[in-house]
């Protein structure tokens, strides 16, 4: 067969492949509802202009004196070498970072109405949960104050690359890159049917996945299930753990969990900080026989930030009901010009038109954990959060498998303003 | 007639016209399901068409549009779903799709096909499933008609060299093991 027809069969072989053949077209009514929502918003959000802006800064400057300044001195920008670069202990600074309220916040704040960039960055439909069983349960109350930390990585994705490709016997001499997000990229080695090891860039984090070879998935047969090679869940667990221990991460994992498949077994690992468990995890997965088939998780630098003022858990699940936009920033505890500033959301603000996200869930325990969070400045947070376990999705298209609350008090915590209009669905 | 009017008619039109293809497109896109509303996306979507009605070209509204859900659809998944995305990284190969899918799938060529790049992947399945032509590609993709032709060769011969690379360079799982262990 000849290169150029090869070529034509490919195109229709994916073709083929197309996930949403079949689907349904959009029916007479959704085409003329669209319509009808678009129209009646305005047709583009007053521009954010430099000098707005900085008058803006000027205002958030004088607000927050130097609690601002000092955010970020304290963070180490040199990574150390292997292994306690890639999950390193929490740090303690003597200028704890202080997330920059005033940069983000007064900007909405000051003028309701914040430009058609930010809010594209920034926005995103919540999911509005109905909440039945909180009000019959006594929660304890939980500790006063908890506290935020800043998650980042003391590795850049090109750097933790070639850190991390001799633990998986990979060579580096040549390292590739792919586009990741807007303005970066990220890094592999390997080959395309694997093994590979990539790594890359979000939300300041570098994070690592590695894939085994596709011909090992391929040898994944139901023959080798039937005889009986599947390890263990304790032997998986076992080699998980020796696996990370090898890139540093023994002491901040969390209690693993274990998730058999006819052709694998995965274990996974939630990073913990000071023994509270984290969203962010750790995954490592198995092939009969005790073949790695991949394996990734977050390089994290670990920095201690200010202890807040807590919410307890019944306040939480009230808060839970609460439809809110992107959480733009935190204010700092210890300033009483941040905490006695309150912003009015939905207030000169373009209107979120989101699908009817309404799950029903059911709360049955809650317990404190952490929860990464991105502010709109960039950086990520571990916040404290109250976490309602066996929080059962029974309503909606899709819904969390547990509800989570961040625990912070909410004077502390500012949202992205927003109308938020929930189609099908009446918003509380 | 005025000119709201007259935006509204365009606008009208082009939904009619181009909504069912992106909503198509965001439905084939989020099919790994991680949460994400392909409703959602398209009513975002529109309503950025909406607000930037006069930057469209009359003759490209449709990649045009494509291009839009393309990085609404990139900000979604990098915006809300680190985590997910790492699982769907790290997911095996093996066969945990539905019996179904098992069946109709041509496996070898789904994974060959979650290998690529990311630029060559859309630039491949653009073509494919939502049939763009190659100027239409380029300007969905926001690059010159040169550049998305080379794009999508790369795509194909990527493809094809990983596809071949399967099937003759079998081996043993006794070497697998030494590898990956």
């Amino acid at each position: 067969m000849s290169m150029s027809s090869d070529r034509d069969d490919l195109i229709a072989r994916v073709a083929a492949l197309e996930p949403a053949r079949g689907t349904p077209r959009l029916s007479r009514r959704t085409i003329r509802n669209l319509v009808r929502a678009t129209t009646a918003t305005p047709r583009a959000a007053r521009t954010w202009t430099r000098p707005r802006y900085r008058l803006a800064s000027f205002g958030a400057l004088v607000g927050s004196g130097a609690l601002a300044v000092a955010a970020f001195i304290g963070l180490d920008s040199v990574g150390p070498s292997l292994p306690a670069a890639l999950t390193s202990a929490v740090r303690t600074t003597s200028h704890p970072p202080v997330p920059s309220l005033w940069s983000a916040a007064e900007q909405y704040s000051q003028h309701g109405n914040p430009d058609a960039k930010a809010l594209s960055s920034n926005a995103s439909c919540p999911i509005a949960l109905q909440v039945r069983g909180a009000a019959t349960l006594s929660f304890p109350p939980g500790p006063r104050r908890a506290t935020a930390y800043r998650i980042a990585s003391s590795l850049s994705p090109p750097r933790a690359l070639l850190a991390l490709a001799p633990v998986f016997g990979l060579a580096t001499a040549r390292v590739k890159w792919f586009p990741s997000g807007a303005h970066a990229r990220g890094w592999w080695v390997g080959t395309l049917s694997g093994p590979s090891l990539t790594t890359y860039a979000a939300a300041g984090i570098t994070w690592w996945s590695y894939v085994g070879r596709r011909e090992t998935s391929q040898h994944v047969s139901s023959d080798m299930v039937r005889d009986g090679l599947h390890q263990s869940e304790a032997t998986s667990v076992h080699d998980a753990m020796r696996l990370l221990s090898r890139l540093g991460a023994a002491g901040a994992l969390g209690s693993p969990t274990t998730q058999r498949s006819p052709s694998s077994v995965q274990v996974s690992f939630p990073l913990s900080v000071h023994g509270v468990v984290t969203d962010e995890r750790f995954v490592v997965t198995y092939y009969p026989g005790g073949h790695l088939a991949a394996a990734g998780g977050p390089l994290t630098a670990i920095v201690r930030g200010v202890a807040y003022p807590t919410v307890t858990p019944l306040t939480a699940v009230h808060l839970l009901r609460r439809p809110k936009g992107a959480l733009v920033a935190l204010a700092a505890p210890t300033s009483t010009s941040a905490t006695g500033t309150t912003f009015a959301p939905g207030k000169h603000v373009s209107t979120l038109y989101c699908g009817a996200m309404n799950s029903l869930v059911s709360v049955t325990n809650a317990s404190m954990t952490l929860t990464t969070k991105e502010l709109s400045d960039g950086s990520a947070w571990l916040l404290p959060s109250w976490t309602f376990s066996q929080a059962l999705p029974l309503g909606g298209s899709y819904g969390p498998n547990e509800a989570t609350s961040v625990a912070i008090n909410p004077r502390f915590l500012d949202y992205l303003p927003a109308k938020i209009h929930l189609r099908g669905a009446k918003a509380p | 007639m005025g000119t709201d009017r007259r935006r509204e008619q365009r606008f009208s039109v082009l939904v009619e016209n181009h909504a069912d293809a992106i909503h198509r497109y965001l439905r084939n896109r989020l099919s790994g399901g991680d949460g994400i509303d392909a409703e959602d996306i398209l009513a975002d979507v529109m309503l950025i068409a909406w607000q930037r009605l006069d930057d469209i070209p009359p003759d490209a509204e449709a990649p045009w549009l494509f291009g839009v859900a393309r990085n609404r659809l990139m900000n979604a998944h990098s915006k809300r779903s680190r985590r997910a995305a790492i699982s769907r990284r790290i997911r095996p190969h093996g066969p945990s799709a539905p019996a179904e899918d098992v069946a109709l799938a041509d496996i070898a060529l789904r994974s060959a096909i979650d290998a690529l790049p990311e630029p060559e992947r859309e630039a491949l399945l653009l073509t494919a499933w939502e049939g763009l032509t190659p100027n239409e590609l380029a300007v969905a993709l926001g690059v010159s008609v040169n550049a998305a032709a080379i794009r999508l060769s790369r795509a194909k011969s990527m493809l094809l060299d990983q596809l071949h690379v399967d099937i003759e360079l079998p081996e043993s799982s006794d070497s697998l093991a030494r590898d990956t262990r």
